[in-house]
């Protein structure tokens, strides 16, 4: 016999108070492992979403509330445009593109429309050899692989928020509404009394674009009759790193205006992350005071029930330390195995319910298995020292006391 | 082997000090048989856990082969116990979740012995108490005679020079009492100090000398007997 076959003997002796200490442990540890895996991935898709839409920048006039960034320019307001072309030419460091938009209602075959109104990028590109001066400046040791992409076509629309080229003439439909109208390529369309081509159909974007047709700036303008305005000018800077030096900038190059990053604009959904991360926290603390409590009462009832085992060992000769040892073994044992099957369930967990709850795809992350594992047996390990130590000082005349 | 030199011990009760040994100074020598006797509360079962270093004096000191027990620390008492002493209870305290062969194995077990020396040793010693068959029965499978032949093979598992047991009979019936005490008197016959506490007469008959104690703790030897054989 070893060390070992003692204590897996007498655990099995107590199958009851085993499993009970087993499930304190598994279940605070699933809880756990179930809330990180979730926030990971919650954290993750949040940042994923963050890094396509890039460093954006948006400049709204002054009194715009904004909820949703894809419809930042739905809300009547105006800026002038002359705004565009002083911070195109302001050799603001890091901008890639400038987006101005101007949004007005319209109808497209009896169907109510957004007709916007964006300004291509050789726009600028004329202006800039005409004038002949630098269109923006690049940002100095930027790594980024957005920097100096030249996407061309319609997809830029997606990717970029702009195009390189767009007649006067000529317009873009949105994927939903060329479905609905089964508008494509070369049709002509009539809004606001003008007739225009369709260049090109956008591909899905998944955003309230699908929905809008878009022509140039200039042609809106003169459609609707508002002048030379905006509702919104979207800054696309290379990479997230210039973004909080292009809003003090901003602020400064155009005082009247409202300037928004995105990563503010998601600011919700951060702080929710941010929240269950707190969470998170606070749940570990409960669940590690509450497993805690929980083993430190099933050690010192185990402690109780063996009583006269203990002062039988003792008189026959087992040191303090040995009889220690029993009860700690057996606290490292109910911790990793509660650590390793709590891991497995809380991933479970996190990857069913989880990918139904929040709709993102949540996979298991093999490191939690080490943390839980650890965190599990020092805390049961820890939750025993005690009634561990009182065990290992009990008198051993207890042994001569009849049962 | 044993010297008590004036050792008392006293319990607090509340704000009362109760007296569990009076002043005992008495000398136990090596390969001696004694029977420590008295009415119940006399301080017989304290005795017997002085002698084995589980319960300090109050005053005097308890020597055990030339050295202080209690000059040594609870760890170095306990290697003692591992090494030298063994115990008897009357209920014999066998682990109830091992078998009889492993709870024989346990004192090996503690001794650091390996797994095959442990078997062997344990088994060995079953055969000698005549439970070779039953070595893999668990205590609530044997007869209280057997429970109790297995807490003597557990008992001399390590070999000790003294055996120290609490109302070995106590529990048994007549012929069971009577195969422990042969056992003990074989243990004798082989050179062990045995230091019985009982109620039984007929035990204390087969030892040498009789410690008499009375209520509080008082305690002195009886006239020298001859003992009585099986």
């Amino acid at each position: 016999m070893n060390f070992f076959t003692l204590v897996w003997k007498e655990i099995r002796e107590r199958p009851t108070a085993m499993l009970t200490g087993l499930m304190t442990i598994t279940l605070g540890v699933a809880a756990l492992v179930a809330i990180r895996n979730v926030t990971f991935f919650s954290e993750r898709a949040v940042a994923k979403e963050l890094e396509a839409l890039g460093a954006n920048v948006l400049v709204l006039p002054k009194g715009v509330t904004l909820q949703d960034y894809y419809s930042a320019d739905l809300h009547g307001q105006t800026i002038p445009e002359q705004f565009v072309q002083q911070l195109a030419f302001s050799n603001l460091e890091g901008v890639e593109n400038l987006a101005p938009k101007l949004c007005v209602p319209a109808r497209l075959n009896e169907r109510g429309v957004i007709l916007t109104g964006i300004l291509p990028q050789s726009e600028f590109q004329a202006k800039a050899a005409w004038q002949s001066a630098n269109l923006f400046s690049k940002h100095k040791g930027c790594k980024k692989a957005r920097c100096d992409t030249d996407e061309g076509g319609t997809n830029s629309l997606a990717t970029k928020r702009t195009v390189q080229e767009l007649y006067k003439h000529e317009a873009l439909l949105g994927s939903d509404i060329a479905q609905a109208t089964g508008l494509k390529e070369g049709d002509k369309v009539s809004l606001l009394g003008e007739t225009l081509v369709v260049s090109a159909v956008l591909p899905t974007m998944g955003t309230v674009d699908d929905g809008r047709v878009f022509a140039h700036l200039h042609t809106v303008q003169r459609l609707a009759k508002l002048g030379e305005v905006v509702n919104c000018i979207e800054i696309m800077g290379c990479c997230e790193d210039v973004a909080q030096g292009l809003l003090t900038q901003l602020g400064d190059l155009l005082p009247g205006t409202k300037v928004v990053t995105i990563a503010q604009v998601v600011q919700t959904q951060v702080s929710i992350n941010r929240m269950m991360q707190r969470l998170s926290w606070l749940f570990l603390a409960i669940l590690v005071a509450m497993a805690g409590a929980g083993i430190a009462n099933s050690t010192i009832a185990n402690v109780r029930e063996r009583r006269r085992e203990i002062g039988t060992l003792m008189a026959i000769g087992a040191s303090p330390r040995f009889v220690s040892r029993l009860f700690l073994c057996k606290s490292v044992l109910f911790g990793s195995l509660g650590g390793l099957v709590g891991y497995l369930l809380g991933t479970g967990i996190a990857t069913t319910l989880g990918s139904q709850w929040s709709g993102m795809s949540v996979t298991p992350l093999p490191m939690l298995a080490v943390f839980a594992i650890a965190g599990a047996t020092l805390v049961s390990t820890a939750a025993s020292w005690w009634p561990a130590r009182s065990a290992s000082r009990m008198d051993p005349c207890v042994c001569f006391q009849d049962s | 082997m044993f010297h008590l030199e004036s050792v008392s011990k006293q319990y607090q009760q509340g704000d009362k000090t109760v007296s569990a040994l009076d002043t005992t100074t008495l000398d136990i020598q090596r390969g001696e048989f004694i029977a420590i006797v008295g009415p119940s509360g006399s301080g017989k079962s304290t005795m017997l856990t002085l002698l084995g270093g589980m319960l300090a004096p109050t005053s005097g000191k308890v020597w055990f082969g030339g050295q202080s027990l209690y000059d040594l620390t609870v760890t170095e008492r306990a290697e003692l116990r591992r090494l030298k002493m063994g115990f008897v209870f009357q209920t014999f305290n066998l682990i109830p979740y091992l078998t009889a062969l492993e709870n024989v194995e346990v004192p090996l077990l503690l001794r650091g012995d390996s797994k095959q020396n442990q078997r062997r040793r344990a088994l060995e010693l079953l055969d000698q108490l005549g439970l070779g068959d039953r070595a893999h029965h668990k205590p609530n499978q044997l007869s209280t005679g057997q429970q109790q032949r297995v807490a003597l093979a557990r008992t001399l598992a390590n070999d000790p020079c003294v055996i120290l047991a609490d109302e070995p009979t106590g529990n048994l019936d007549p012929e069971s009492r009577n195969q422990v005490l042969a056992f003990l008197e074989e243990f004798h016959r082989q050179g062990k100090t045995i230091i019985v506490v009982t109620h039984d007469p007929e035990v204390a008959r087969r030892a040498a000398r009789t410690w008499q104690m009375n209520a509080g703790g008082v305690g002195h030897l009886l006239a020298s007997q001859t003992p009585k054989a099986a």
